[in-house]
């Protein structure tokens, strides 16, 4: 496997079956260990989960595309779609210091990404959102 | 995802092993509040088999627990994988989930 690649997905929840083969062949090949891969592998699929759900509620025909790229130790992953605008950077995070009776079950998945990825960056350009991760693996 | 359950005692010992995400957790979810229905309100889980865990499955987890707390009963996690106990960290589970090394220490708190 190259330094780059590429996956596209369709907006279903499914397709996070071929997401996971990916991260698979892409692990082995890069040799990452478990705290890293672990981090990277729910961050994706919180991503894709947050997109199929909000960004297109429902319908299945659109692409969500997958940039990864892994240099200097840094793998750094863009995420594009079409769907409805949503920036993970400026959503409030969910309240995880409160006791039990007034903790929010929903909110944990973009609280994961911003707490496991290295850097976030997000741009809305042409009607996309493009969201990139970084993480430092070495 | 695979779920086992044992009853030590007065504790039902959940134990959960593989991936626990989104297609899994709602049968968790089932399987717990099938138990909870039934009137088992002391709840051990042993996650040493636990693989991989999301956002659907630490609902469920964090749901279990705020049913538990409405019935006075009582939820304990046990024997995490290391990247696994960082999740949770994360999430702040830590602060309303006590979490034992061992499934031994974790069943002297029921007593």
């Amino acid at each position: 496997m190259s330094a780059k690649k590429i996956l596209t997905l369709k907006s279903r929840f499914e397709e996070i079956k071929k997401l996971n083969r990916f991260l698979k062949e892409f692990f082995k090949y890069h040799s990452l260990d478990t705290r890293n891969k672990l981090a990277i592998q729910l961050s994706l699929e919180e991503i894709f989960n947050n997109i199929v759900m909000y960004g297109y509620q429902g319908e299945k025909q659109h692409e969500i595309v997958f940039h990864f790229e892994n240099k200097n130790n840094v793998v750094t992953i863009s995420i594009e779609d079409d769907g409805i605008s949503f920036n993970p950077l400026t959503r409030a995070g969910p309240e995880i210091t409160t006791p039990l009776q007034d903790r929010q079950v929903g909110g944990l998945g973009i609280h994961l990404v911003r707490s496991q990825m290295d850097h976030l960056s997000y741009q809305r350009k042409n009607n996309k959102n493009i969201l990139t991760i970084k993480k430092n693996v070495k | 995802m695979q779920i086992s359950e044992e009853k030590v005692g007065s504790v039902l010992v959940i134990s959960v092993s593989g991936r626990v995400e989104m297609f899994t957790s709602p049968r968790l979810k089932e399987t717990i509040l099938s138990h909870i229905n039934k009137g088992e309100y002391h709840l051990l889980f042993d996650l040493s088999e636990l693989d991989y865990i999301s956002s659907p499955g630490l609902g469920v987890l964090l749901y279990t627990a705020k049913t538990l707390q409405d019935k006075k009963g009582k939820m304990i996690l046990c024997s995490l994988k290391a990247h696994i106990h960082e999740v949770f960290k994360i999430c702040g589970f830590e602060k309303v989930l006590p979490i034992y090394k061992t499934r031994e220490e974790a069943l002297k708190v029921f007593k």
